[in-house]
C-alpha cells in the first residue's frame, strides 16, 4: 500500500495542462472554431463583388465578426463537459481557491482558440485583400480581444452550465458583453488601414482585458459555487 | 467528528427530508439506507458542502463546515455517481490529474494494481466497462489522505472481487481511525456497522 503524501494544491498550471491534454485527444473539436472562421471568411470574396476596394473596406469588421462567432461557438464547452462527467463537482470540493483552476481553464481556452486565430489571421486578411499595414494591428487586436472574449465568455458559460444545454441563452447574454471588443477591435484595424494612430483603440482593449482578468475568474468562482446546487 | 443537526431540505417547495440528526465518530462506518428518491445522494452532497440545507447545519469537530470550508474539504474524499473521469484519457492519466501530480505516477500505478486494473491502466477510459470505470474512480480512495470518506453507492456495478477489495480498504481506513459514511443497497460483510434507515426522515 502506498502511504503517499499527495499534493492537493491543484492550481493554475495543473488545470492548464489538463485542458491542453484533453484538447490533444479531441483534436477535431479543438480546431473547429479556427476552421469555422476560415470557412466564413473564404465565402466573402465569392458572395461579394470581386472589387478589392470594397472588400478591403469591410475586411476589418468582418474579421472581427468571425473571431467573435468562432469564440462564441467554442466557449460553451469550457464547463459543460466537466459538469456532465462530475469533474466540476470534484473541482468545487477540492481544497483550494477556485480562481486558480478557473483561470487555468480560461487560459487554455485562449491558447486553443484565440492564439491560433491571431496567428492565422494574416491568411484571412489575404483573402479579404486587407492592406498590408493592417496586419500587425489586426494580430495584436485579436490576441488581446480574444483573451477578453474567453474571460467574459467563461462568466456566461458558468451561468448557463447548470441549465443543461443552455442553447440560445448563452449567445443572448454574451453578445452585449462582446460589443465593446468588436467596436474597438475593428477600429484598431480600420485606423491602421487609414494611416491613423491605432494605439488608442488597442489601449482601450488592453484596459478592458485588464478589467476582465481582475473580475472574471472571481465572478466565475462565485457563480459556480452558488448555482451548482442541484 | 461529524455531526448533522436538524437538517431539512426541500426541492421545488416539496420537502425531501427533515429533522435529520446523526453523528459520526472516528473509526466508525455509517451506512445510509432507504428507498430510491428518499434523499440519500442529496444528504451526501450536503455533507460535502456542495449543497446547503434549508434548515439545520453540519458540524465537523464542532465547527460548521461552511465557516472553515477549505480545512474541512482537505479532510474529505467524495466519490459520487458521476465518476469525474475523462473518457479520452487513460485511467492512469485521469488519476494522476486527480492526484494533482505526475511525479507520483508510480504510486498511482501501484494503487491501480491493487484495484486489479494494471492491465487496463493505459487504455483510454471509453474502452472500459462500467464496473472497471467504477474501480478506477474508487482507486482515489487508495490515494486519499482524507479522514472522512463519503461514498455514494460505491458497490454499484462492482463485481464480487471488487466489493471485497473495497470492503478491505474500508476496514483498514476504519482501523486507522478514519470514518466512512456511505449509501448502499447491499449489505456489507463488515462488523460494527451503524445503519440508518433514511425513511424515518422522509415525508
Amino acid at each position: 500500500m502506498c502511504s503517499v503524501k499527495i499534493r492537493r494544491d491543484i492550481g493554475f498550471y495543473v488545470y492548464f495542462r489538463r485542458e491542453l491534454a484533453l484538447a490533444r485527444s479531441a483534436f477535431g473539436a479543438t480546431t473547429a472554431p479556427v476552421l469555422f472562421m476560415f470557412m466564413g471568411v473564404s465565402l466573402i470574396p465569392l458572395a461579394l463583388s470581386s472589387d478589392t476596394a470594397s472588400q478591403s473596406s469591410i475586411a476589418p469588421g468582418f474579421v472581427w465578426i468571425m473571431v467573435l462567432l468562432a469564440s462564441l461557438m467554442s466557449i460553451e464547452r469550457i464547463f459543460t463537459f466537466d459538469y456532465d462527467d462530475g469533474s466540476l463537482e470534484q473541482m468545487l470540493i477540492s481544497p483550494q481557491l477556485l480562481v486558480q483552476p478557473i483561470f487555468g481553464k480560461v487560459a487554455a481556452h485562449w491558447v486553443l482558440t484565440g492564439l491560433p486565430m491571431s496567428l492565422s489571421s494574416p491568411m484571412m486578411a489575404l483573402v479579404l485583400s486587407l492592406p498590408a499595414e493592417g496586419y500587425l494591428p489586426m494580430m495584436l487586436s485579436i490576441i488581446i480581444g480574444s483573451a477578453y472574449l474567453s474571460l467574459v465568455g467563461s462568466v456566461c458559460a458558468s451561468l448557463t452550465v447548470s441549465l443543461g444545454r443552455g442553447g440560445f441563452l448563452l449567445p443572448i447574454t454574451l453578445i452585449p458583453l462582446y460589443m465593446p471588443i468588436i467596436i474597438f477591435g475593428s477600429a484598431t484595424i480600420d485606423f491602421a488601414v487609414n494611416s491613423m494612430d491605432w494605439s488608442f483603440p488597442l489601449a482601450v482593449m488592453g484596459f478592458l482585458l485588464c478589467l476582465a482578468i481582475a473580475i472574471c475568474p472571481i465572478a466565475v468562482a462565485a457563480i459556480l459555487r452558488s448555482t451548482l446546487l442541484f | 467528528m461529524l455531526q448533522a443537526e436538524d437538517l431539512m431540505f426541500e426541492r421545488n417547495g416539496c420537502t425531501i427530508f427533515s429533522g435529520v440528526n446523526f453523528h459520526l465518530n472516528e473509526g466508525e462506518l455509517l451506512l445510509l439506507q432507504g428507498i430510491n428518491g428518499c434523499g440519500k445522494s442529496t444528504l451526501l452532497r450536503i455533507l460535502t458542502s456542495l449543497m446547503r440545507p434549508h434548515q439545520g447545519f453540519v458540524n465537523s469537530y464542532g465547527e460548521n463546515i461552511h465557516t472553515n470550508r477549505y480545512e474541512y474539504l482537505r479532510n474529505i474524499t467524495f466519490i459520487g455517481h458521476q465518476l469525474a473521469l475523462k473518457s479520452a484519457l487513460s485511467p492512469l492519466d485521469n488519476l494522476c490529474w486527480a492526484a494533482s501530480s505526475s511525479k507520483e505516477r508510480q504510486y498511482v500505478f501501484q494503487a491501480m494494481d491493487e484495484m486489479g486494473l494494471s492491465a487496463v491502466s493505459r487504455l483510454p477510459c471509453y474502452r472500459l466497462s462500467a464496473g472497471q470505470l467504477k474501480r478506477v474512480a474508487l482507486t482515489r480512495l487508495f490515494l486519499s489522505n482524507a479522514k472522512l470518506w463519503l461514498l455514494d453507492e460505491p458497490f454499484a456495478a462492482l463485481d464480487f472481487s471488487g466489493v471485497s477489495i473495497i470492503e478491505k480498504l474500508i476496514e483498514r481506513h476504519l482501523s486507522q481511525n478514519g470514518s466512512v459514511l456511505m449509501t448502499s443497497h447491499q449489505d456489507l460483510s463488515l462488523l460494527n456497522i451503524r445503519k440508518i434507515d433514511m425513511s424515518i426522515w422522509c415525508r
